[in-house]
């Protein structure tokens, strides 16, 4: 392979996987796009809010909406504009500029009627996108007295064209900036109805014959920027929606802050009103496999020798074979130097049994503080317990196994195809980026060779790290509380982190917790946990079982899975443990070490030369105001 | 100072003096900063001998302040044009932007560059900036309490959406806050190309290195390292020239200016704003300022922008 050849493939294949949002790019949509579970019921004509966090395709999902979005994807699956049953548009709330139409002693009443005005302009210049194109598709042209009508109730006269009604628009939204700049001087702005004009260009475009009997969606992302009185005047447009005329809410996780409409008393309501769409609910393993499996096939398609099958690209380690690599031969052969000396018996026993098996007698003998001929005996009497408790406690015992030693650089792999959907945890986006990182590494210093391309646990393992890092960096920008939130998941990361390396007691896979204390400290970090929640440092699930008095609060809390890596512990749901609220607020103040050794009831943390590289880059945090 | 200064000019000090201050000249200073590089003592000893000489503000909320005036004591709301303009209604100004917040200068200086008013703007480095104890980011100072979120500061709102929404650029002023871009940055969709510019020479040598430093996961995540400009972090007119500059790379492209850096940088940004309303927007997070959060005065910079016409375009 020519060295131009083989960067061509590197690039087309960082492409692919790189860019996250390789679906935005018109030509490349209806190749790439893969249809969510959920798309037949987003494309009912019932209203509904598309519910996910970050990452989770929302804005992917509604943009395939978009009439042009959409024409295109029927067109790759061989379909034409005569089966394109809906025609969406697509309008975002700014959070900049939609924040505008707030304070400058103005009441939120007033400031409704300027927003309503705002959003009837954004609506209706994406309307006047929408029958240009459908004037092209049908050669139906919308006629003057209808465009004259729609001008008429943004507030405009003589305008009977497209493109006037677009110019009219245009310096319309300059004179209301005006306005919003300067709210208490009268600008004579003629301010339009609630959606008056949205539903005169919806009914003309149907009159007309342009429609036919397709419906229009309007779709409105990131629909959390809304102030609440915003959201209350965009639930009543949801609320008496009514064809041609539908509305489709990209929006995050507790985003919908308001259920109010304009009319205080009638709230907007599912199912009556609208539906919900969960994505995390909506078979996120099936749809990341397929967006992925696309991508592979993509690849195979421009000449690279890849598997098309996800599982067959994602090297997976099993359980034992990870054992070994991380140093299980070490432990077993000490065993059994040890059972040599002192139980001939038990190591001839032994001696026949995998390395994998036998470094087990030691684990146990820690968690439980027992003498290992001792365990070595009753594994003998009772063998068929023990292969029960290797199995039971066997993956736990693997972020153990390293323990101690510092050289090595991998204390735990997250490789495979469960591993990386479990990971990811219902967000599209990290899951292409753990690909991407993945891939990267492995061609970082590699060749993309003749051979078949397959991405080696190692570099799975450097990515999944990587991207947690990433994530948690990230997080301080992110969320209204990020400065908090970030020193909170690397207080309990840690905390977890030490626990899962301690066999004593036997809780490694504890990633879950519940706040305990007084009710004014859960109080407070609840309102961070909340903010943390919606930007995926946690999740939150009502709580199964109580298990003491003084657990106050019902939420269990889970640091998110895609953390695992970084902080080196489990990323299944197992366990959980109760935090106190107090301590936890400690980190936020000046001395989280000694608040993280209070989460630790006092146990020892590892000295700052055992902590894996990626915790080390924090000691300053860990050890702030000491241990 | 004298005749043969310059148009636009930047005077440095380490001593501010009654003789440095133009005998016209009412100067617009702050009256309840944390930081010592906002209290200037000359402007109490100016306004002891003439208590019309000085405006003191007192920072109420985002968009209202108090303003005291020889005597008299009055609210101004900020998103109030003809109340600002009412304010500053004398033919020269010095603002002591550094004990402002940007949401109060920033609607002066608009007041000032649309009225043509001759307008010089004082900035004092500070000498130290505050150490964070425990820093969990590659942040070493402890600046910000929190942030309150995106909201335009006040009289600089747009409504108006980029024509392309493929033709747009972030172009992010950094400074030693490196968590503070990327939420200005991820509240726009598509996420357009970014351009940092970074404070080179900064206030002191190894200033450049931390804001490197600070904006390192930043820099990555958007693989603009590349794109990197430079401008004196004292200097408004480099930054101004830095955006023209990029703007002739980029002649068709819609600007978002994030304010995350220097005061210095952020009036440059907001001049080159107000000159170019149609293809520009300021962004701004309205970061809750720590108490204390610097110490000392060091080098005083006083920016001469006559009546703003060298930078209409």
């Amino acid at each position: 392979m020519s060295e131009n050849n083989q960067a061509n493939k590197i690039t087309i294949l960082r492409q692919l996987f790189g860019d996250n949002r390789a679906e935005w790019k018109s030509s490349e949509f209806g190749r790439l796009f893969v249809t969510p579970t959920y798309q037949t019921k987003l494309e009912a004509n019932k209203p509904c809010f598309l519910i996910g966090g970050r990452g989770t395709g929302k804005t992917t999902a509604l943009q395939s909406l978009r009439f042009d979005a959409m024409n295109a994807r029927l067109a790759s699956e061989g379909l034409q504009f005569s089966d394109q049953k809906c025609l969406g548009i697509l309008v975002r709330m700014n959070k900049n500029r939609v924040h505008a139409f707030s304070g400058g002693g103005i009441n939120d009443t007033d400031w409704g009627k300027f927003f309503s005005h705002y959003f009837n302009l954004l609506t209706c210049q994406e309307l006047c996108e929408l029958s240009v194109w459908l004037e092209k598709k049908t050669y139906i042209s919308l006629p003057e007295q209808e465009i004259s009508l729609v001008a008429a109730s943004l507030g405009f006269s003589n305008i009977s064209s497209i493109p006037d009604l677009k110019l009219a628009i245009k310096r319309e939204i300059s004179r209301l900036q005006l306005q919003v700049n300067n709210p208490s001087r009268d600008q004579g702005l003629i301010l339009s109805m609630a959606e008056a004009p949205i539903r005169e260009f919806a009914d003309a475009l149907f009159t007309s014959g342009l429609l036919g009997d397709r419906v229009i969606f309007c779709c409105i992302d990131e629909y959390e920027n809304l102030l609440d009185y915003q959201q209350a005047l965009i639930n009543t447009y949801i609320k008496h929606a009514e064809p041609p005329l539908s509305y489709k809410i990209g929006v995050r996780k507790n985003g919908l802050r308001n259920r109010k409409t304009l009319d205080a008393e009638d709230l907007l309501k599912t199912p009556d009103d609208y539906a919900e769409i969960e994505i995390a609910d909506e078979g996120f393993d099936y749809f990341a496999r397929a967006v992925a499996e696309l991508r592979l096939q993509r690849a195979k398609d421009e000449g690279i020798n890849i598997p098309t099958r996800l599982r067959d690209f994602l090297e997976e380690l099993s359980l034992e074979e990870e054992a070994i690599i991380l140093g299980a031969g070490k432990i077993s052969d000490r065993v059994l130097a040890d059972l040599k000396e002192s139980d001939p018996e038990a190591y001839s026993f032994f001696a026949k049994k995998p390395a994998s098996e036998t470094y087990f007698l030691k684990y146990w003998s820690l968690s439980e503080g027992a003498p290992i001929q001792q365990l070595a005996r009753d594994w003998i009497q009772n063998e068929d317990e023990w292969l029960t408790r290797i199995g039971n406690y066997m993956y736990a015992s693997l972020f153990w196994i390293s323990k101690g030693n510092k050289g090595i650089r991998i204390r735990k792999y997250y490789s495979g195809e469960r591993t990386l959907l479990a990971m990811s945890s219902g967000n599209i986006r990290y899951f292409l980026e753990l690909l991407d990182s993945a891939i990267e590494d492995q061609l970082r210093d590699g060749e993309l060779g003749s051979d078949l391309l397959r991405i080696s646990a190692k570099s799975q393992t450097v990515a999944a790290r990587a991207v947690g890092e990433r994530r948690l960096n990230q997080l301080e920008g992110l969320a209204d509380y990020g400065v908090q939130l970030k020193r909170l998941v690397l207080a309990i990361g840690k905390v977890f982190f030490e626990r899962a390396r301690a066999p004593e007691g036997k809780t490694p896979e504890v990633i879950s917790f519940v706040l305990g204390g007084s009710a004014d400290k859960v109080n407070q970090l609840t309102r961070f946990l909340a903010d943390g929640v919606a930007h995926l440092a946690f999740e939150v699930s009502p709580r199964t079982k109580a298990t003491t008095n003084s657990e106050l609060k019902d939420d269990e809390y889970r640091l998110h899975p895609i953390f695992s890596a970084f902080f080196e512990i489990s990323h299944r749901r197992k366990r959980r443990m109760t935090l106190d609220a107090a301590n936890l607020l400690a980190v936020l103040e000046d001395s989280p070490g000694k608040a993280i050794s209070a989460l630790l009831d006092g146990k020892e943390q590892s000295p700052e030369q055992e902590l894996p590289e990626q915790l080390a880059l924090f000691s300053a945090f860990y050890s702030g105001g000491s241990k | 100072m004298g005749e043969a200064e310059p148009q636009t000019t930047t005077l440095r000090y380490f001593d501010l003096l009654p003789a440095h201050i133009h005998p016209e000249e009412v100067i617009v200073a702050s009256s309840d900063s944390t930081e010592a590089r906002g209290r200037m003592a000359l402007w109490q000893e100016l306004a002891a001998k003439d208590p019309a000489k000085v405006v003191w503000v007192k920072h109420l909320s985002r968009e209202s302040i108090e303003v005291v005036h020889g005597t008299s004591t009055r609210q101004i709301s900020l998103r109030n044009s003809t109340e600002i303009e009412e304010l500053l209604n004398r033919d020269q100004y010095l603002l002591d932007i550094s004990g402002l917040s940007h949401c109060v200068w920033a609607p002066f200086v608009k007041s000032l560059f649309d009225r043509r008013v001759s307008t010089r703007v004082l900035y004092a480095e500070p000498r130290s900036y505050k150490s964070h104890p425990s820093p969990a980011s590659s942040s070493v100072f402890d600046l910000s309490i929190t942030v309150e979120g995106a909201t335009p500061l006040p009289g600089f709102a747009r409504l108006a959406e980029p024509s392309d929404e493929s033709k747009c650029l972030f172009v992010a002023m950094l400074g030693f806050e490196g968590n503070r871009p990327e939420r200005l940055l991820l509240d726009i969709e598509p996420i357009p190309k970014v351009i940092p510019v970074i404070g080179v020479p900064g206030f002191r040598i190894e200033y450049p290195a931390f804001t490197v430093g600070c904006n390192r996961t930043f820099l990555t995540s958007y693989n603009c390292s590349s794109e990197l400009r430079l401008a004196r972090a004292s200097c408004p007119y480099e930054v101004i020239q830095e955006l023209a500059d990029i703007r002739k790379s980029y002649p068709d492209y819609y600007l978002y200016l994030a304010l995350v850096g220097t005061k210095p940088h952020a009036l440059g940004a907001t001049i080159y704003s107000l000159s170019n309303p149609e293809n520009t927007e300021i962004l701004f997070d309205h970061p809750v300022r720590k108490k204390g959060r610097t110490d000392g005065v060091e080098l005083i910079h006083v920016y001469n922008f006559n009546n703003f016409d060298e930078f209409r375009v």
